[in-house]
């Protein structure tokens, strides 16, 4: 029997007894077996959750259309229309004072922020990459943040290698994945790398996009004060958000 | 005399187990384990008003029942994939309701942990007959190198992206596959498969 189909069987639980003596038998003895076997295992994984995505997301749509119809009122006297439309008016203008508020943190976030270049891992273009630090720096140089991200925390978990963190947090910035670069940066702030000191300007960016003012002025003054990485643009983003 | 006992001992030994045995319809199971939007909605919103009263009188909220309900419809996609509710001798409401119901117990076992706030209710004292059905929920998240084949997989194209769910997902043989798609053979079935991993294989190389 060929070694996909054995592999095929057993992720189905559907090896029989001779099956399984001859798949235990490979899995001692084959390094190439047992390789593929822990590949295929992983991707099954892997795609049930993507598979599992689907599925939730069509209940979550489901369940949305429930919500709304909550909330669509259905009295019909004329003053109580008047009064939800009053509601409706007042709503939908603070909503727009909220949005041109949040538009403009997006904006100055967008026209300040860059990820920052990858001074750890040079590519030198045409030479084979294979080990995963070359693939993580190689991914964030092409642009491929998420997988970046992926291979950054990964590297970090087993090298402790502090500029990781900083990276992981520029291409999840890039993701507009705030929330989760900003513990990130805080976390390398308490370390000795040599980045650090470029470290608060981002952490500032990403409160910005996290819409927590306070706290990216905050950190803006520090850039300032410690005269640090990109303290200029500091007080020009300063002046602009006072 | 003779054609009515005939009738009646036809209407006992052919009829009757099909009337009196419930089992759940296949094209539910089929509808959930494919992800067949439109099916999945109408049986979202056909029992959904009933679970949400069923589990009022527990003392849960409108917020904490529609997750519940959610999670409920999740494990039993999970159980549908499984080949575990072909052999179910209830329907799928009855089934579903059962989930939930275990669904509930545990999150007020939990809640009676953390607080001591007693809830005003009695669980032996259950006035519907609806079992709670247990299932296992996986709290297993992905590991990196998952994660990561699961972003590229995303990335394939759209036939390898389907076949490779089918078989790796939801469980297909290659024989079910080529009934199921216009795939001509199983040989046809594993090449094509063998390409989408090479594919996937590749791209995670470069």
């Amino acid at each position: 029997m060929n070694h996909d189909d054995l592999i095929n069987k057993y992720l189905g639980k559907e090896l029989s007894s001779t099956e399984e003596v001859l798949f235990n038998e490979l899995l001692k003895s084959d390094a190439v077996f047992k390789e593929e076997l822990t590949f295929q295992t992983n991707l099954k994984k892997a795609i049930s959750a993507h598979d599992d995505d689907v599925f939730k997301n069509i209940l979550t749509r489901a369940e949305s259309e429930h919500q709304q119809q909550k909330v669509i009122p259905l009295k019909r006297s004329f003053t109580k229309w008047m009064a939800a439309a009053s509601i409706i008016f007042v709503l939908g203008f603070s909503y727009m004072l909220m949005q041109n508020n949040t538009t403009s943190t997006n904006d100055l976030f967008a026209t300040n922020f860059e990820p920052y270049r990858n001074v750890i891992a040079p590519i030198v273009r045409g030479e084979e990459q294979k080990d995963e630090k070359s693939k993580a720096f190689l991914a964030y140089e092409k642009g491929e943040y998420e997988v970046s991200v992926l291979l950054f925390s990964k590297l970090y978990k087993i090298t402790n290698e502090p500029y990781y963190l900083f990276y992981q947090a520029n291409a999840l910035l890039k993701l507009e994945r705030a929330d989760e670069a900003i513990p990130l940066l805080q976390e390398h702030l308490k370390t000795n790398d040599t980045l650090t000191q470029k470290t608060n300007w981002y952490l500032a960016l990403a409160y910005l996009k996290a819409k927590e003012t306070d706290k990216a002025k905050e950190t803006l003054r520090k850039v300032v004060s410690e005269k640090s990485y990109k303290n200029k643009d500091a007080v020009k983003l300063l002046q602009e958000l006072e | 005399m003779l054609t009515f006992l005939a009738l009646k001992e036809l209407f006992i030994l052919n009829l009757l187990p099909y009337l009196s045995k419930k089992s759940m319809n296949k094209k539910y199971i089929n509808a959930l384990i494919h992800n067949n939007a439109k099916e999945i909605t109408s049986l979202y919103n056909a029992h959904r008003m009933a679970f949400l009263n069923f589990g009022k009188k527990y003392g849960l909220d409108y917020d904490d029942l529609s997750d519940i309900y959610q999670e409920a419809f999740i494990a039993l996609r999970k159980n549908a994939i499984n080949g575990k509710l072909d052999n179910v001798q209830s329907t799928l409401k009855t089934y579903l309701f059962g989930i939930g119901k275990f669904k509930i117990y545990d999150l007020l076992k939990e809640r009676k942990k953390t607080t001591s706030y007693e809830p005003n209710f009695h669980i032996t004292n259950d006035a519907d007959d609806i079992e709670p059905i247990s299932f296992e929920t996986e709290a297993d998240e992905l590991t990196i190198e998952q994660q990561l084949l699961k972003t590229y997989f995303k990335k394939l194209g759209k036939k390898c992206k389907e076949l490779l769910t089918l078989s790796f997902s939801r469980g297909l043989t290659n024989d079910e596959i080529v009934e199921l798609s216009d795939y001509s053979s199983n040989s046809v079935v594993r090449s094509q498969k063998s390409r989408c991993i090479k594919t996937l294989k590749e791209m995670i190389k470069s």
